[in-house]
């Protein structure tokens, strides 16, 4: 499948500190979760992908164009919604998402009858004369997200969409952003910083750490796959990994509770049961791949939280 | 069920109809500003100021026009050029009302960054501001001064014949656009330095209204060389408006001079705008 966007080799500095280091990635249709502590890089890479930044070294591609030659034709293509929300309080949702579809190249009437279709789609049909000013954050959010799909782009950059939402209104949010990768068919980069909401609605996942691609690959590519045997025992994993070890399994324990071995190696599982039942143990789960990318990350030693 | 009844589908629809491009934005940006800081399609609220300091501009055109009226034929008038001198006060106060809520709510609100991606750039996202903040600024500079001219030509005192009624016309309309280019374009400039409407409006009122009583110190009492008018950006423009009128003015100096200076502040405040908004187009 043709990547929507790709990242070959970025790097880019902001005086001396370096934002992002020898980034490479493929966006995919879909849903992809990028993910990254604050100051991992997320918005510096979002800029890329606008061309509103200049990489210092590397290559961008996207929708087969170079953000920084393609300008306004690439970017009416593209729909982006900015982590702040400061909205002018004093203007009506539909006027500021008419206007934006108008800014973005869409004729004034089509911009309008869009304005409302795109409303009532996030969920803000009976709110949309409203002024922004007297809208809850949720609904703000909303109106930033109805902005961003207006012009119906091929790309959809949302950076951190659930910031100070509470957990019903992000539940709702991240419902609602599955829902237009999916059901209406949008590409979707979301930013955020908590594993949990990325793991919600991702196809694909891009994880930044200080400024490099830690992780990167499609969500089932990442709990499945190679990924290792995982097992869980109320104490003594440390014995059966040394037990398993001693049977030639390349086995490692973490702590007491828990343990991974290669799930691939010829023989494993037998010899897991072997040793629960040899050392007494109580074996609470045993399981190849992780069941969470939290999991796998804890499993890998990774500080994604 | 009716015969004209419908089924309405108001679920989204992937759009297929045209995409203009950067002009289309452009211009759409222009209207948008100039109808955003004249408070239309606004609540009340937003129109209230803007009213009362236009209807303070033209106040002294239609109190000269009633003079017309009464005054015989042949009685010395203001001049179109000295018009300016009753209506300076509006004019500053309304550039500063305009200037700074045109282009600083985008930052405050953040919507900057969304100007930023769409169609247009920073440079494209500036004119269209400049141009916003030049059409409003004409509306005080030169329709007063045209209302004046409509007075006298109506009541036996305006320019005699069509030659001299055309000229006549040309130099208020040059010289409305000139302030409304001169002040719109150093304003924008001042309000670009901060996203806070009252801190940028305080320093467009200050910024002129000090640089002329300082720089008037320093021709008058003081007996500064004559080029320090060159840089009074409270009476540079207004005594160009009389070299425009091919009347001396109150400035000793060539006309070409005090035109470069002229346009060397709109260029300075113009390069300090674009300088400014690549830099945020690219925070």
């Amino acid at each position: 499948m043709a990547a929507i966007a790709t990242a070959d080799h970025v790097q880019r500095k902001f005086g001396n500190v370096l934002a992002l280091s020898d980034v490479t990635f493929e966006l995919q249709k879909g849903v992809t979760g990028l993910l990254g502590a604050n100051g991992a890089g997320k918005t510096t890479l979002i800029s890329l992908f606008l061309g509103v930044l200049r990489p210092d070294a590397g290559k961008l591609e996207v929708l087969g164009m170079d953000p920084l030659k393609a300008g306004y034709k690439l970017r009416q293509r593209i729909g982006y919604a900015p982590e702040d929300d400061r909205f002018p309080p004093d203007v009506k949702a539909s006027e500021l998402v008419r206007h934006f579809a108008e800014m973005r190249g869409i004729p004034h009437r089509a911009a309008v009858v869009r304005a409302s279709e795109v409303l009532f789609e996030v969920g803000l049909g009976e709110e949309r004369f409203r002024p922004i000013g007297t809208m809850s954050t949720g609904q703000r959010q909303r109106v930033k997200l109805a902005q961003a799909l207006v012009h119906d782009p091929e790309l959809v950059l949302l950076d951190e969409p659930t910031n100070g939402l509470d957990p019903i209104q992000r539940d709702d949010m991240l419902a609602l952003v599955r829902r237009i990768g999916t059901d209406l068919g949008f590409t979707v980069l979301i930013s955020s910083h908590l594993l949990g909401e990325v793991e919600q609605v991702s196809d694909f996942i891009v994880m930044l750490e200080g400024g490099r691609v830690a992780r990167s690959g499609s969500m089932k590519g990442l709990l499945g796959g190679d990924t290792p045997m995982v097992v869980e025992v109320v104490s003594g994993a440390k014995r059966l990994a040394a037990f398993l070890s001693s049977k030639g399994f390349a086995a490692t324990a973490k702590d007491d509770l828990r343990l991974t071995v290669p799930a691939s190696a010829e023989g494993v599982q037998d010899a897991i049961v072997a040793g629960v039942v040899e050392l007494d143990l109580e074996m609470r789960r045993m399981e190849r791949g992780a069941a969470t990318l939290g999991e796998l990350f804890d499993l890998e030693e990774a500080p994604a939280r | 069920m009716s015969a004209q009844a419908q089924v309405a589908d108001r679920r989204f629809q992937h759009y297929e109809g045209p995409r203009l491009g950067a002009v289309y934005s452009f211009w759409t940006l222009v209207l948008h500003s100039i109808l955003w800081v004249l408070g239309l399609k606004r609540s009340a609220r937003y129109k209230v100021v803007p009213v009362i300091v236009i209807a303070l501009a033209y106040l002294p055109s239609l109190v000269l026009i009633v003079v017309a009226t009464v005054a015989p034929p042949g009685t010395q008038l203001p001049g179109y050029p000295d018009f300016y001198q009753f209506i300076t006060a509006a004019i500053y106060i309304f550039v500063a009302l305009t200037a700074p809520e045109l282009i600083c709510p985008d930052r405050r609100h953040g919507t900057l960054r969304m100007y930023m991606t769409s169609n247009l750039g920073p440079s494209t996202y500036i004119f269209a501001k400049l141009l916003a903040v030049w059409a409003v600024l004409a509306i005080v500079t030169t329709g007063p001064v045209l209302i004046e001219f409509a007075g006298y030509s109506l009541f036996g005192h305006g320019p005699s014949g069509l030659g001299k009624s055309l000229q006549t016309l040309v130099e208020i309309v040059g010289s409305g656009l000139m302030l409304a280019i001169f002040f719109g374009s150093v304003a924008l400039a001042i309000s670009s330095l901060t996203d806070r409407n009252a801190f940028a409006a305080a320093g467009i009122i200050l910024g002129f209204l000090l640089t002329g009583a300082a720089l008037g110190i320093l021709e008058g009492p003081l007996h500064a060389p004559d080029w320090v008018a060159l840089v009074n950006v409270n009476q540079l423009p207004f005594q160009l408006v009389f070299r425009l009128y091919q009347s001396a003015g109150t400035v000793n100096l060539p006309t070409w001079q005090m035109a470069a200076a002229g346009a060397a502040w709109v260029v300075g405040a113009i390069g300090l705008l674009v300088v400014r908004y690549r830099a945020e187009g690219r925070r």
